[in-house]
């Protein structure tokens, strides 16, 4: 399921699992330990979680409109150095939705609803919807730690006195 | 895969109902809350105190249910207070700009003082 390099510095995981919201809380913790061992601490691990979880309600809501019939894929792939990063692939073959409608609403109006994208978007560094050529969408997302988020350069930090 | 249902304990002191629900509220979870929270508006009590010390993870859909409960409180006159937020309730509320929307108190003994 996982492999590491030589080096130890990338892991990369792909997994394919049904649409139901139950496995959703063990995909969320899957990704919040990958991103805390590369370096990211709990709080950012838990967020860029969040964000894969999002995603995900998204494709079972919109995509495959509830059905739990559907598939997903998810590939991930870490990196330890020389910053702790993190970038996630999430595919469908669900009901291709146009990207210009893939959009933050806005927040001052305060309503139930419409929050996933915002989430996604304000958590990640990046994250881009295409359709997919032979159907469905690919949601591609990216976060790199910056100093003050990273566990590996604050224990850096500490070891160096 | 099991559906695991969502524990809520609800409570009511004087003219206060406390709601505690036990464990993360995600997509598979969050229509359980807003069936635990129908009855309790409909009772119409001064307020009503959603203590999140128990909720390590809360998603959109459950943020989405609390945005309803307190919409449905201020039509209905009901104080609708949130406590005692973990780490993860407390960054989702942030990210999603409701920090100034939500009554929210630091602890449950806060909300008991009032």
């Amino acid at each position: 399921m996982s492999s590491m390099s030589s080096q130890l510095s990338t892991s990369q995981c792909k997994l394919e699992f049904p649409t139901s919201p139950t496995w959703f809380r063990t995909l969320r913790q899957l990704i919040t330990a990958a991103s805390m061992q590369c370096g990211f601490f709990e709080r950012d691990a838990g967020q860029i979680a969040m964000a894969v979880d999002e995603a995900l309600t998204n494709i079972y809501r919109h995509g495959y409109h509830g059905s739990t019939e559907g598939r997903i894929r998810l590939t991930y792939k870490t990196e330890i150095s020389p910053h702790p990063e993190i970038c996630i692939e999430i595919e469908d073959d669900a009901t291709q939705i146009d990207t210009e409608r893939i959009q933050s609403r806005d927040l001052s109006d305060i309503k139930p609803g419409g929050l996933g994208v915002h989430l996604i978007q304000t958590v990640m560094d990046k994250a881009v919807w295409e359709k997919r050529p032979e159907g469905g969408m690919k949601l591609s997302m990216s976060k790199q730690a910056t100093s003050q988020m990273s566990s590996v350069t604050q224990s850096k930090a500490t070891s160096n006195g | 895969m099991d559906k695991p249902s969502l524990q809520i304990d609800i409570e009511t002191m004087g003219s206060s109902t406390y709601l505690t629900p036990l464990g993360d509220i995600d997509l598979s979870k969050s229509t359980e809350l807003r069936n635990a929270l129908r009855p309790v508006l409909e009772a119409k009590p001064n307020s009503i105190i959603v203590d999140l010390s128990h909720v390590p993870y809360m998603d959109s859909s459950a943020i989405a249910t609390l945005i309803e409960g307190l919409q449905l409180a201020k039509l209905s006159d009901i104080e609708f207070i949130l406590c005692a937020l973990t780490t993860g309730v407390q960054s989702i509320i942030e990210l999603a700009k409701l920090d100034q929307i939500f009554t929210i108190h630091k602890s449950r003994d806060q909300s008991l003082g009032e």
